[in-house]
């Protein structure tokens, strides 16, 4: 029971992202995977901040995915945006942007970052990996209070006894 | 039936609750947000600042603001109502705040009056909350101190972070006058109640120790009112002298219907007018007692804005409040006289999420990430402070503010919105630049960097008041000056929609000492 609905709530984001330019198909990927090498690179070269891991981000854009006060626009513009990424990539190197080189992602990104509905997606995407990062450690991120740790931070008291979904 | 049915649990609502309550009254609370108690009560950044858990989700329930959708004005939706979430920074208004028409004349396009009471008729009532609610502070005489019944305040100020003594060097240098902002909070154990535990997350959050001066801690759990929450008050029946019956729904969309000797509404100003506009019936056409059509009207906000500098600082004890005021109430200009305000400084809230977010740009506005977006938070986040300050002056009342029941749009209950239309008058701005000129001169005596200020004509939807003026004049106001509507025997309306005007302060205080004073009349009224 319990695993059917964490598969039905990955599949929202697991559906396929195809690339297709005049009717070929180059690549295909899905959002989570898309999302998830976007979080990794989000993080380029910082070494001090927390990790991938204690951040835990794509647990966290799980939990956006099927919160029930996010609404159904944000949640399809959140989707877009990885189609969206992985556009910018086929343009600049014929294939999605989960299958290229780190330093080719960051190309990526900074092109993508210099339009405006670029620059937005990735100011979107890394507010929810601060909710991860610097949120109470019982949504699933900020491992070890490794987050505060970072930015020097008391958590507020009392904690939540459970996470509001 | 009951005496009395209170709509609305907040500031508004509670204090008539409690005292007639206590008087040994049978009374009903409908409140259409939950019950949260102190052992409910955390601080989850996500769930209370990101994810809006005290306010309906713009999907089930929302206001059309000028025209569009989208907007969030929603301030609290739960047992005490927005006073759970307030900072609980406390001022009275002055004695020319009740005239504000006489001693500064009419400006164009503005519908000022004088208020139907004066300061003295209020006065009792402020020390009243002060007592019973909890107000903590420390009298320090200035220029605009306003006449007070009690020398001191009950409970001695809160404890303060040592940075305001750098704040206090630079008022004494630059002259200006200032004081330790009263506070509806706690300083000792009292009243049954906790002391603060200086949490370090107080506005916009609910208090676990009962040390906030919430509706909810200091009067409903205070007296033998009944509350029922999750009901959703949606029509008022009336004939034509008496409301007669209130409905609601609960959170299963069951309905209803309480009866009452007497109605109070109290469901903050902007949602009680849509609750008349919406209760139409034969002797009301236009809604309850808006056959004078100023149900809705001459809505207003606080005016003023917000400044800000970054101190570079590392030693600080979180939690500690900084608490410091200065009013200038009363300027001259060009050789006139203006109506001034009120400026609260405080530190940046703790929220360090929104704080990290703060970080994500560079100089030049481009989005940063990796080891540029570490580097900053880490520099900014770990070694420097923000000190802002919020400006309170007058949004005069005009006839382009006000609030309608949308003809068409309807909430998840099936009930008219709300709608909007907003307008603040270019003497709004005018003042709060000149308060925000001392407020910038405050912080940049005290060494602060980066300093911003920011007044605007958008409202803080947090602060709002008017809609059912009071008034002695039944064609150009909704209630009488004991705030019971003009054209109904047993309907009092006693959250901020009374106000004709809304003084340079922060609402509060006022709101629960003119409930205090209404609660009397209506007790009078029932022996
Ligand atoms: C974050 C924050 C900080 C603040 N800080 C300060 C401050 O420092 N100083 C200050 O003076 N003020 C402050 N305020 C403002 C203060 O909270 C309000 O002025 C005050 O609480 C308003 O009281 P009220 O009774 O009019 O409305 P509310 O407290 O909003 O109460 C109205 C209640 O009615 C309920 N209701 C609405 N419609 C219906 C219906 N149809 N049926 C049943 N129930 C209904 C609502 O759910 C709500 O609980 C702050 C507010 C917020 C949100
Ligand atoms: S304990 Fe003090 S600081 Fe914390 S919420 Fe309550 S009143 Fe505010």
């Amino acid at each position: 029971m319990i695993k059917r609905r964490n598969f039905l709530k990955a599949g929202l984001l697991s559906s396929v992202i195809f690339l297709a330019s005049q009717e070929k198909i180059f690549a295909a990927t899905t959002t989570l995977h898309t999302l998830e090498c976007m979080q990794r690179d989000l993080l380029y070269d910082a070494k001090v901040m927390p990790t991938y891991e204690q951040i835990n981000p794509n647990k966290y854009i799980l939990i956006i995915f099927n919160h029930s006060r996010i609404s159904d626009e944000e949640k399809e513009y959140l989707k877009n945006g990885a189609t969206w990424l992985n556009e910018e990539a086929m343009e600049m190197y014929k294939t999605s942007y989960v299958s290229l080189d780190s330093e080719k992602r960051q190309r990526v990104l900074i092109s993508f970052s210099s339009h405006n509905w670029g620059s937005d997606y990735i100011y979107k995407i890394l507010s929810y990996m601060m909710e991860s990062m610097l949120g109470d450690p019982i949504y699933g991120g900020n491992k070890n209070g490794s987050g505060w740790d970072f930015v020097g931070h008391i958590g507020g008291q009392p904690s939540p006894k459970e996470a509001y979904l | 039936m009951y005496d009395i049915c209170i709509v609305g649990s907040g500031a508004g609502g509670s204090p008539i609750a409690y005292e007639l309550a206590n008087a040994g009254y049978r009374v009903v609370v409908l409140e259409k947000g939950k019950y949260y108690h102190e052992e409910d009560i955390d601080k989850d950044e996500i769930a209370v600042s990101r994810r809006d858990k005290f306010t309906p989700t713009l999907k089930d329930e929302f206001h059309i603001v000028n025209g569009e959708r989208g907007w969030n004005f929603w301030n609290g939706s739960l047992v005490g109502g927005s006073s759970n979430l307030m900072s609980g920074y406390f001022h009275r208004m002055k004695p020319n705040d009740f005239k504000l028409l006489s001693t500064y004349g009419k400006i164009d396009g503005a519908n000022i009056v004088d208020w139907a009471i004066s300061y003295d008729e209020l006065e009792p009532y402020y020390d009243k909350v002060e007592k019973v609610i909890g107000v903590s502070g420390e009298v320090k005489q200035h220029k605009f101190l306003e006449p007070r019944s009690s020398k001191k305040f009950p409970y001695p100020k809160l404890a303060e972070t040592k940075v305001t003594t750098w704040f206090d060097k630079a008022c004494k240098n630059l002259n200006i006058e200032f004081f330790p902002t009263p506070r509806a909070i706690l300083s000792t154990p009292a009243l049954d109640r906790n002391t603060c535990a200086y949490s370090n997350f107080c506005g916009s959050y609910a208090c676990a120790t009962g040390a906030k001066s919430s509706a909810r801690a200091a009067l409903l759990q205070k007296c033998d009112a009944k509350v029922i929450p999750e009901a959703f008050v949606y029509k008022m029946d009336s004939d034509a002298k008496r409301v007669t019956a209130v409905h609601y729904y609960d959170a299963k969309k069951n309905s209803y219907t309480i009866k009452a000797k007497i109605f109070v509404l109290s469901a903050q100003a902007i949602e009680s007018s849509r609750l008349l506009l919406n209760s139409k019936n034969k002797y009301f056409k236009n809604g309850l007692a808006n056959n004078s059509g100023q149900v809705g009207k001459n809505l207003i906000f606080s005016a003023g804005g917000v400044g800000e500098g970054r101190f570079d600082v590392k030693d600080l004890t979180p939690g500690l409040f900084f608490n410091r005021s200065i009013q200038e109430y009363e300027y001259e200009k060009d050789g006139k006289k203006y109506k001034g305000g009120t400026t609260d400084f405080l530190y940046e809230h703790a929220n360090i999420i929104s704080r990290a977010i703060k970080e994500f740009y560079d100089a030049k506005g481009n989005i940063l990430w990796g080891k540029e977006l570490q580097d900053k938070m880490k520099k900014s986040l770990t070694s420097t402070k923000v000190l802002t300050f919020e400006v309170f002056n007058d949004w005069l009342p005009t006839d382009k503010c006000n609030v309608e029941a949308d003809a068409k749009l309807k909430d998840k209950y099936g009930v008219n919105v709300a709608s909007i239309n907003l307008y603040s008058h270019p003497h709004d701005i005018k003042v709060g630049e000149h308060l925000a000129k001392q407020g910038e001169k405050v912080l940049r005596e005290m060494g602060a960097r980066d300093i911003s200020v920011n007044i605007s004509s958008s409202p803080p939807p947090n602060l709002v008041a008017g809609g059912c003026r009071f008034g002695d004049d039944a064609t150009s106001s909704v209630l009488d000056k004991n705030c019971k509507a003009h054209e109904l025997d047993n309907l009092y309306v006693t959250d901020a929609s009374f106000m004709p005007t809304g003084g340079s302060v922060p609402y509060t205080w006022t709101i629960y000492a003119n409930s205090f004073r209404v609660a009397d009349v209506i007790l009078k009224e029932l022996s």
